[in-house]
């Protein structure tokens, strides 16, 4: 019995040795399709992430190809090479260097998490080859001078300003916001957020007079409610995970305590919050982006998504993948070529304002010399049970209630 | 016979697939990772192949190396010629520290495997909080332009060699240690402490040896892996699952034998790879089952690894590098 057990164990050595054989059949000339390469976490911790991010990528090539493909490039079609990256930096860095060397791709886009995206990004900058960044956020990534890499996520830093941005706002209708209070989660998201807050407030005329710590998953926030409630905090800006985030409301409802409350990204925005009662009730939220934003192309993708994933309301993240996908075949076509460095040109003087493309809240989206979109955010607010677009005015579906409704 | 032989015919073979894989960017990195944990874990074996202590805590040396040479890099300027060295003297206090720690209060076996890993895993929670090292993000190192003196290299063949250099040196360093006297009491105290001390063998002393020289070559292999990749961050460099990895290829290159971790490193990477492009993303996770499966099986049919079913099956074979022990005897 073992004697055949160890002819199968020799035969898979034997496999390995001559695996380089077998991989090099998939490296051949391209004709008349565009290959994107898709870097996205179908396994491990990020794995949810990964298969909602891929459902976009392959929404926008979709619509790419039903509406007669790339013109520039006579009709090509864009074909998207789908690679699962694991969830782990290291295959992440040598799956980029696989589409590129042996999948021959014209250009990359994912990876989801900055710790997955920056190793990708460098492979695809060392070999000369494009790559749109989708939802890393790390602010390094386009401020060192890599010039290959493109992104369509904003920079971390940007969140402190957008939120100073909106309070200006609130301020201007009549509203009073001098002192302003921290609530964050003790994690890696929440600690980042939270030093970019404290450093922009201050200089933009809001002192921080509270600031709370909190551990995911807290059972009872009342001593965290108590604490903000008596620091005469006129607003609170709240770094959580859905879950906390409705405990921490529902404590500061009962003492209350309705200032104004505006909760960060994407793990606040979402419906668990908006759906939990009156607490949630007028809090606001800032994110990339969001389903109902008051422009067509975003409808349109709302309308398409919901067409192609029946019963799925797409999240920010999503239409970043979309419109990542999107300016590279849009590159490619007016570049008129799948030459890698002939897209990178393509893509510094693109200017995308309006069709599927600009579904994103900036007005426009085209990237510097750096790489970096001029993305912006939006502010939502809980109306009547769920998150209504209220600023900025361009794209809002309507201007912010009053907080006691 | 020359009692390098365990250290040359390896390294001759990595040289021949060095050499193979100059052509093409993809293998070269794959032979780059392969070679470097293959090498890292012939530094954790010689640990606990040959001396019984099983660390489960080796990552902490190599995200010490990667650090301190990202780090040095991004906030002080220092190229890897300082940083390298610096890097390899904290990891040999480190080592030193735990190792006094650890042994003086006689932590043997598994109460050393969890000492080890509670160190490693307090640095990745450290490092996962701490804002100038970058956080669970991890930290971007500048890309030079091609330049020696920060090791950035626009092709892939110049970190190629030197990992090749860095696999061939390990492998010399190890051979003389294991067929020196420091070699025969490491296994003498494996084997039965008690009675080596009776004997006279210097139980602390050698132990510490082991621990500070696998942990400086580790410290190395995180060096070489910042200053390859311009990119470190915690879940990579500093997370149990490298650790696991060490003992994985250990166990099933075999434990015991000075190059049966690049054997076991040289088999289940390469195949990893094959797996992943080979099943595609139309069965998500299928091959990391394939994989799970094909390791069970590995480890239950070859008890002493792939390098001791070698050396049982062709007794002929000369005697290279120690003799291989099955899975546990490390582990009193």
């Amino acid at each position: 019995m073992t004697g055949i057990n160890r002819r199968e164990a020799l035969l898979l050595g034997g496999a390995a040795v001559t695996a380089p054989g077998l991989f090099s059949l998939g490296a051949q000339a391209q004709g008349s399709t565009l290959r994107i390469g898709v870097l996205v976490p179908l396994t491990g911790v990020h794995a949810s992430d990964g298969a909602r991010m891929l459902k976009a990528h392959q929404l926008a090539a979709k619509m790419i190809n039903e509406s007669g493909g790339l013109k520039g490039l006579g009709g090509a079609k864009v074909e998207l090479v789908v690679s699962d990256i694991q969830s782990k930096p290291e295959v992440s860095r040598s799956e980029a260097e696989r589409l590129i060397s042996r999948e021959n791709v014209s250009a990359l886009t994912g990876a989801w998490a900055s710790a997955t995206t920056i190793p990708a990004a460098q492979v695809s900058d060392r070999n000369r080859t494009p790559f749109m960044i989708t939802s890393a956020v790390t602010d390094a990534i386009t401020e060192q001078g890599l010039k290959y890499v493109f992104r369509t996520a904003v920079k971390a830093k940007w969140f402190g300003k957008y939120v100073a941005d909106f309070m200006d706002t609130m301020k201007k209708n009549g509203m009073t916001i001098d002192k302003v209070a921290l609530a964050t989660e003790d994690g890696p998201a929440g600690q980042a957020v939270h030093a970019n807050y404290s450093s922009v407030m201050p200089g933009r005329g809001y002192p921080i007079i509270a600031d709370e710590t909190f551990r995911t998953g807290s059972p009872d926030f009342s001593t965290v409610a108590t604490k903000l409630r008596t620091s005469g905090a006129t607003a609170i800006l709240s770094v959580a995970y859905a879950d906390d985030s409705t405990v921490l409301l529902r404590a500061l409802a009962a003492q209350s305590f309705r200032p104004l409350y505006i909760g960060f990204g994407g793990a606040h925005v979402n419906q668990t919050v908006a759906a939990s009662g009156k607490p949630a009730e007028r809090t606001f939220g800032v994110v990339e982006w969001a389903p109902d934003l008051k422009k067509p192309a975003s409808e349109a993708f709302v309308k398409a998504f919901a067409e192609a994933y029946p019963g799925e309301v797409p999240l920010s993240n999503q239409a970043q993948a979309f419109a990542a996908t999107y300016a590279l075949a849009l590159a490619a076509d007016a570049a008129a070529s799948t030459d890698r460095t002939k897209i990178r040109d393509a893509l510094r003087t693109l200017r995308i304002t309006d069709g599927p493309a600009s579904l994103l809240p900036a007005p426009e989206l085209y990237f510097d010399e750096q790489g970096q979109s001029p993305a912006t955010c939006v502010v939502v607010q809980v109306i009547d049970g769920k998150f209504v677009t209220v600023w900025p005015d361009a794209v809002a579906a309507q201007p912010p209630a009053p907080l006691q409704g | 016979m020359n009692r390098f032989l365990p250290a040359i015919v390896p390294s001759l073979l990595a040289a021949a697939i060095f050499a193979v894989c100059l052509g093409d960017p993809y293998f070269m990195e794959i032979f780059i990772h392969t070679a470097l944990m293959g090498t890292i874990s012939v530094a954790w074996n010689l640990m606990a192949g040959f001396t019984g202590l099983i660390s489960l805590g080796h990552s902490l040396f190599f995200g010490i190396g990667a650090y301190v040479v990202a780090y040095g890099h991004i906030g002080f300027g220092l190229p890897p010629l300082v940083t390298w060295p610096l890097a390899v003297v904290l990891a040999a206090v480190m080592a030193l520290a735990i190792g006094l720690l650890c042994f003086r209060y006689g932590l043997r076996g598994y109460f050393f495997a969890i000492a080890t890993l509670a160190f490693s895993e307090v640095a990745f929670l450290l490092v996962s909080a701490t804002p100038w090292l970058g956080r669970s993000d991890g930290m971007m190192m500048p890309s030079e332009d091609e330049t020696l003196l920060y090791l950035q290299f626009l092709e892939k063949w110049p970190y190629g060699l030197m990992v090749l250099g860095f696999l061939a040196i390990t492998l010399f360093v190890g051979q003389h240690l294991v067929s020196s006297r420091t070699g025969f009491y490491w296994r003498a105290l494996r084997d039965n402490e008690g009675a080596a001390e009776a004997l006279g063998v210097p139980a602390m002393r050698y132990k510490l040896i082991a621990f500070v020289v696998s942990a400086v070559l580790t410290s190395v292999g995180g060096a070489f892996f910042a200053s390859t990749f311009a990119f470190v961050d915690p879940r990579s460099t500093l997370g149990v699952d490298l650790s696991i990895q060490l003992l994985v290829f250990s166990i099933i290159g075999g434990l015991g034998l000075l190059w049966g971790p690049l054997l076991g490193a040289a088999l289940l990477i390469p195949l990893g790879e094959l797996l992943r492009t080979a099943m595609g993303v139309g069965f998500n996770g299928v091959n990391i089952v394939v994989y799970a499966v094909l390791l069970m099986t590995l480890a239950l049919l070859l008890p002493q690894g792939l390098g001791g079913w070698l050396k049982t099956r062709f007794p002929a074979m000369p005697r290279l590098g120690g003799k291989p022990i099955r899975q546990g005897d490390a582990v009193q």
